[in-house]
C-alpha cells in the first residue's frame, strides 16, 4: 500500500509497497495491512511504526487516518520523525500538554488526549 | 517654469524613489515565490481534509446527534465576522478590497437588523474598518512580530472562536480574505466556515459512501475533525492571503517602477528643453549686444 503522511505545511513521508502500518488509533493500537478494509478513525497522540521488518518510527501528537483502495493517508498537525525529538522539543510538548489539562474548560477528551500525550513523552524521555 | 536646479533636483528623487519601488518588488517576488510554494504544499492537507469531513457529513443522517458546529444554532442573529488584511501597506489594492468586500457583507447584515462582530487580523484592516465600523470591533490580531504565520497561531485563533461558539456568542462565522488566483490577480473572498458549508455534493462521491467505516462512530470522529477542519480552512486562508499580499505587492511596485520612468524620462526632455532655451537666450543676448556695438 501506499502512505502518505500529510502535515498543514507540505506533504511529510510517502512510500510506496509498504506491507503493514501501525497506527496509535484512539481505540487501541492498529494495524494496517494491504487491502484492509475502507476506513476513517483518528489517533491519540503515540508512535507511528512503518513498515514490517526494517522499521521507521514517527511520534504524532494526534491525527486522522483514511485508508482506501490501499492508499494510508494520515492527516496530522505535528508529526516528529525520532531524531527531531530533543529534549527540548518533548519538554515544549509536555508543558503544553500540561497547560491543556489545566484548562478548565477544556472537554474531556481534550484533557483524555492530553495525559496521554503527557505518558507517551514520558515513555519517549525513559528511551 | 522650474529652474534648471529644481528639474535636476526633482529628477533625482524620482530616481531614488525608482530605486526603492524596484528594491520593494525584487523582495516581494523573491517572498512571493516562497509563499506560492507553501500554499500548494498546504494544499494537499485541506484537500483531503475536505474530502474526509465530507464523506462523514454523508454519513450523518439524524440531525439531532450532529454536532452544532456542522448543523449550526439554528438560528442566524448573530453573525462573526473575521477580516484578513495584511500589516503593511504598499501593496496595491490588496487591503482596500478585502475590506470592500467586507463592507458591503456589513451593511447588508446591520440593514437586516442582525447583530454584527468583528475580529480583525492584520492592522492595515482594523485602520481602515474602526472608522465606521468601532462598535463592532472585538478584537483584533496582527502578527507583525512573526515572521512565519504558522498552524499554531491558526489553531490559536480556532480556538478562541469555537470558545465562542459554544458561549453562544455568534451563530455563524465568516472569514475574509483574498484568493490568490495568479500574481496579478487576486480574488477577495467570504467564506462561510460555521456551520461548515460549501461541501459539494457530486455523483461521483456516491459510491464512496457505503463503502467507509468508522472507528469511532461518525458523529465523535466529527467532534474531534470540525475544530480541525476550522483550522486547517483559517490557515489555508492565512497562506492564500501571504501569497495574495506579495503579489499585490510585486504587481504595485513594478507600475510604481514604471511609472517612475516615466516621470524621469519626462523631466528630463522638460531640462534638457529648458537647458537649450537658456542657451539660446544667452546667444540671442551676446549677438544682440554685439550688433548694437
Amino acid at each position: 500500500m501506499q502512505v502518505d503522511i500529510i502535515t498543514p505545511e507540505k506533504i511529510f513521508f510517502t512510500k510506496k509497497n509498504i506491507p503493514m502500518v501501525t497506527i496509535p488509533a484512539i481505540e487501541g493500537q492498529m494495524g494496517v495491512l494491504d487491502d484492509h478494509l475502507p476506513i476513517i478513525t483518528f489517533l491519540k497522540p503515540g508512535m507511528i511504526k512503518i513498515g514490517e521488518k526494517e522499521n521507521q518510527y514517527f511520534f504524532t501528537t494526534g491525527g486522522v487516518v483514511d485508508f482506501k483502495s490501499n492508499f494510508l493517508s494520515i492527516l496530522c498537525q505535528e508529526i516528529y520523525s525520532l531524531e527531531d525529538l530533543s529534549d527540548k522539543k518533548i519538554k515544549e510538548l509536555s508543558d503544553r500538554a500540561k497547560k491543556k489539562t489545566e484548562k478548565i474548560n477544556s472537554s474531556d477528551k481534550d484533557i483524555f488526549l492530553s495525559f496521554t500525550l503527557l505518558d507517551e513523552l514520558k515513555a519517549l524521555q525513559v528511551k | 517654469m522650474p529652474s534648471l536646479k529644481d528639474l535636476r533636483n526633482r529628477i533625482t528623487s524620482v530616481k531614488s524613489t525608482q530605486k526603492i519601488t524596484k528594491a520593494m518588488k525584487m523582495v516581494a517576488a523573491a517572498k512571493l515565490r516562497k509563499a506560492q510554494e507553501n500554499a500548494e504544499k498546504g494544499r494537499a492537507y485541506s484537500d483531503k481534509m475536505k474530502r474526509i469531513v465530507n464523506n462523514l457529513k454523508k454519513n450523518i443522517t439524524e440531525n439531532t446527534s450532529a454536532p452544532k458546529l456542522l448543523v449550526g444554532t439554528g438560528k442566524g442573529d448573530t453573525i462573526l465576522c473575521i477580516v484578513m488584511t495584511a500589516d503593511r501597506g504598499l501593496c496595491g489594492g490588496f487591503n482596500t478590497n478585502i475590506v470592500k468586500k467586507s463592507k458591503e457583507y456589513f451593511d447588508e447584515i446591520i440593514n437586516s437588523n442582525k447583530k454584527l462582530k468583528i475580529i480583525t487580523v492584520g492592522s492595515k484592516g482594523n485602520d481602515q474598518l474602526k472608522r465606521i465600523y468601532k462598535d463592532y470591533i472585538i478584537k483584533k490580531i496582527s502578527y507583525k512580530n512573526i515572521k512565519n504565520i504558522s498552524i499554531n497561531e491558526a489553531s490559536e485563533l480556532t480556538s478562541q472562536v469555537i470558545d465562542m461558539y459554544y458561549k453562544d456568542e455568534f451563530d455563524v462565522c465568516t472569514i475574509f480574505y483574498n484568493k490568490f488566483k495568479s500574481v496579478i490577480s487576486q480574488e477577495p473572498q467570504a467564506q462561510q466556515i460555521i456551520p461548515v458549508e460549501g461541501l459539494e455534493q457530486n455523483n461521483d462521491d456516491e459510491q464512496i459512501k457505503e463503502q467507509y467505516e468508522f472507528e469511532p462512530d461518525e458523529t465523535e470522529i466529527l467532534e474531534y475533525l470540525l475544530p480541525q477542519n476550522i483550522t486547517t480552512q483559517i490557515y489555508k486562508a492565512f497562506l492564500e492571503n501571504a501569497a495574495s499580499e506579495q503579489g499585490s505587492r510585486m504587481s504595485a511596485m513594478d507600475n510604481a517602477t514604471r511609472n517612475a520612468g516615466d516621470l524621469i524620462d519626462k523631466l528630463t526632455i522638460n531640462y534638457n528643453r529648458s537647458r537649450q532655451a537658456v542657451i539660446t537666450k544667452e546667444l540671442i543676448e551676446i549677438i544682440s549686444g554685439a550688433e548694437s556695438l
